[in-house]
């Protein structure tokens, strides 16, 4: 008998006689917010999160672009997915230099910035939601000391249920990576003070367009 | 405080030793309370939290009920994805896997990510036995690897050391000013992992909860190198207990909403990885292999009864360790477990040998504090009095310990009084006469006078209250 029988074996013999396996039980959804956006950019701006809000739909260069002359970005790793193709090329005629997002990792890691776009937001936490198939960003949203996140503003749902609720199965695939972030990396290990930017980006500005 | 775990079997001289350590005392002190109090706030913004931690627990109570289901399912959809499943019965299996898995790819460098189940089985110390150097990639867990000590507190382990502490260590490591700011400090490390994380091939990390209806697993964490350690390096292997299952993705929302809000105050930790399976082929992100190593190592043993069963639905948030008075003053060493506090004190006991850890059940007054803040409402304090009667008389598989002759007599007399109101009156009243007359006397003579060194016992009132009663009706 190998491991894998053996544990099962002593899970089954623990447990003993049960009923039928009944139905199981769920939480309840969370009441959505009221209004999706002023609550994420409050539940963002409580967890040092910088925002930057346009009309919906219109190009996010400008403010990117300013952006990353405001914290001396010269180079900037990109992420995946096509409108980040066209955003790439934009930033590339302004002169900044690009790392693709098929670069090896000690590319990555030398880029001043990343710039990716996320696939939802969640009002009720102030988060964006990478997924790795569309987006391609694992490491440029988590090398480089600043990450600049464009957010569609139709992408953004009221809580994590939302989010949630789409995976599994009857429902779509889980990507290899689904990554929810809230705020730039933090610690507070060294006397519980609080410092931003200990492995990930130090500053995350999300841009909802 | 000293370097490997203090020995279990002395509690009470690990416990009189941390409470002359004043600095430790402390740090603990503002630590302990900070979290309580951001716990508070966290909650205070968040209607239904009672309502969750009922849903949470009916999840978890179903999911342990029905684990075997679970793992199985857990075990096919994961597969189905391309993770490789392994199951560990021992923390020694889990490691033998763990070092089969880096020869076989030729590796010698890892980095992890902070896990209390690789700590419960020691993996550092076996991986470093089979030639692999594994580095702690947590700033508070890579304090306390470059220190040779043990977490102080699940979920910041380094909370015992001041800054001045730390800059000492990370000085040595990295050769920044011993005097630097907390900042300064931490971007150092920032500096000296990143390049481990460059020269590490395989990434080690445990996970919060597995799910089984999609195979994946959940790590939530602020700091970004769990991230690191699941993305960068070609090979990642999680070490999750069995107990981590959950049936389905939807099941995740309710205890994110618990698990940074008890353990941290956080509304939500800065980030969760929710990982499945390996990554399509046309991506550069991720790693090329993914293993799940399934442990027991022990908990099996711990479904079988409702009342212990219940101690595999922590989820290690640590609100129980902030809110114990005994926590409080002590810290997290003197427990001489991996799992310190009130969940320590149950969990260690059933994971260990009750002989070796039979003083941990009694490291408690059973104020019920952590069983106030648990977020899946353990009731801790049934579990420390099921686990102090195992220890007096023993258990199927575990032997009682040696019986106390005194302890046995005064408890067999305290039953014989108890079982009949006349007898109850007549020990009582024997017992008020002899308080009168020799109470200074008997408070100074063994075994009281053992139980008043730290405790002033109270003088038996003149007349009881049988007796005013009658009065007063």
């Amino acid at each position: 008998m190998n491991a894998r029988a053996r544990i099962l074996r002593r899970v089954q013999t623990a447990l003993g006689d049960r009923p039928l396996r009944p139905q199981r039980p769920s939480a309840a959804r969370r009441e959505p917010p009221a209004e999706l956006l002023p609550e994420f950019v409050e539940r963002l701006h409580a967890v040092q999160g910088e925002w930057a809000r346009l009309p919906p739909d219109s190009d996010p260069l400008d403010i990117i672009a300013t952006r990353l002359k405001v914290a001396n970005a010269k180079c900037v790793a990109l992420g995946g997915g096509l409108p980040m193709q066209r955003l790439g090329r934009g930033l590339g005629l302004r002169g900044f230099s690009l790392i693709p997002p098929d670069a090896s990792t000690d590319e990555v890691a030398t880029a001043d910035a990343g710039v990716t776009f996320a696939q939802w937001g969640i009002a009720e936490t102030g988060t964006v939601v990478l997924d790795e198939r569309s987006m391609r960003a694992r490491r440029a949203s988590l090398l480089p000391p600043l990450h600049i996140v464009v957010l569609p503003q139709s992408c953004l749902l009221a809580t994590l249920d939302d989010l949630l609720a789409q995976f599994g199965p009857g429902h779509a695939d889980l990507p290899s990576a689904l990554t929810l972030i809230t705020g730039p990396s933090r610690t507070a290990d060294i006397e519980l003070q609080l410092v931003v930017g200990v492995h990930g980006p130090r500053e995350l500005l999300v841009v909802l367009a | 405080m000293s370097g490997d775990h203090l020995p279990m079997e002395q509690f009470e001289r690990n416990a009189n030793a941390a409470l002359a350590d004043q600095t430790q005392r402390a740090a603990l002190h503002s630590a302990t309370q900070l979290f309580s109090q951001r716990r508070r706030n966290a909650l205070a913004r968040a209607e239904g939290f009672e309502d969750w931690r009922n849903q949470a627990r009916a999840i978890k109570d179903h999911t342990l009920l029905y684990l075997d289901h679970y793992l199985a399912e857990f075990e096919r959809n994961a597969t189905a994805r391309g993770t490789v499943v392994h199951w560990a019965e021992s923390g020694e299996d889990a490691a033998r896997i763990v070092i089969e898995l880096a020869n076989k790819h030729g590796i010698d460098r890892a980095v992890k990510s902070k896990s209390m189940t690789t700590e419960e089985i020691g993996l550092n110390k076996a991986l470093e036995r089979a030639g692999i150097g594994a580095v702690e990639t947590d700033l508070g867990e890579w304090i306390i690897q470059l220190a040779g000590e043990v977490p102080f507190h699940i979920v910041v382990p380094a909370i015992h050391k001041t800054r001045a502490q730390v800059g000492a260590i990370l000085h040595d490591a990295t050769g920044v000013d011993a005097n630097a700011s907390a900042a300064d400090l931490t971007a150092s490390a920032r500096m000296a992992l990143r390049a481990e994380f460059a020269a590490a091939n395989l990434g080690i990390s445990g996970a919060n909860f597995a799910i089984a209806e999609t195979g994946s697993f959940l790590i939530l964490e602020n700091e970004g190198n769990a991230r690191l350690c699941t993305t960068l390096p070609r090979v990642h292997v999680a070490i999750v207990g069995i107990e981590k299952m959950l049936p389905a993705v939807a099941d995740l929302a309710v205890f994110l909403r618990l698990l940074p809000r008890s353990g941290t105050g956080q509304d939500l930790t800065t980030y969760q990885s929710l990982l499945t399976g390996t990554k399509s082929s046309a991506n550069r992100d991720g790693p090329d292999e993914v293993h799940v190593v399934l442990l027991d190592n022990g908990r099996s043993h711990m479904l079988d009864q409702a009342v212990t069963r219940q101690s595999l639905a922590c989820i290690r948030c640590g609100a129980c360790l902030n809110a114990c008075p005994v926590y409080q003053q002590v810290g997290g060493h003197a427990y001489g477990s991996v799992y310190p506090g009130p969940i320590g004190a149950v969990i260690t006991p059933q994971l260990q040998d009750l002989a070796k850890a039979s003083k941990l059940p009694f490291a408690s007054t059973l104020c019920g504090a952590c069983r106030d803040v648990c977020p899946v409402k353990i009731d801790i304090p049934e579990l420390l009095l099921h686990l102090r009667a195992e220890v007096k008389q023993g258990h199927p598989t575990r032997p009682a310990a040696a019986p106390n002759r005194l302890e046995r007599m005064v408890f067999s007399a305290f039953a014989f009084c108890m079982r009949d109101a006349r007898r109850y009156v007549l020990a009582t009243r024997l017992a008020r006469l002899a308080d009168r007359y020799f109470g200074a006397l008997l408070r100074r003579l063994p075994p009281l006078s053992r139980w008043c060194r730290g405790r002033t016992a109270p003088r038996l009132a003149r007349r009881p209250f049988r007796d005013l009663w009658q009065e007063l009706r």
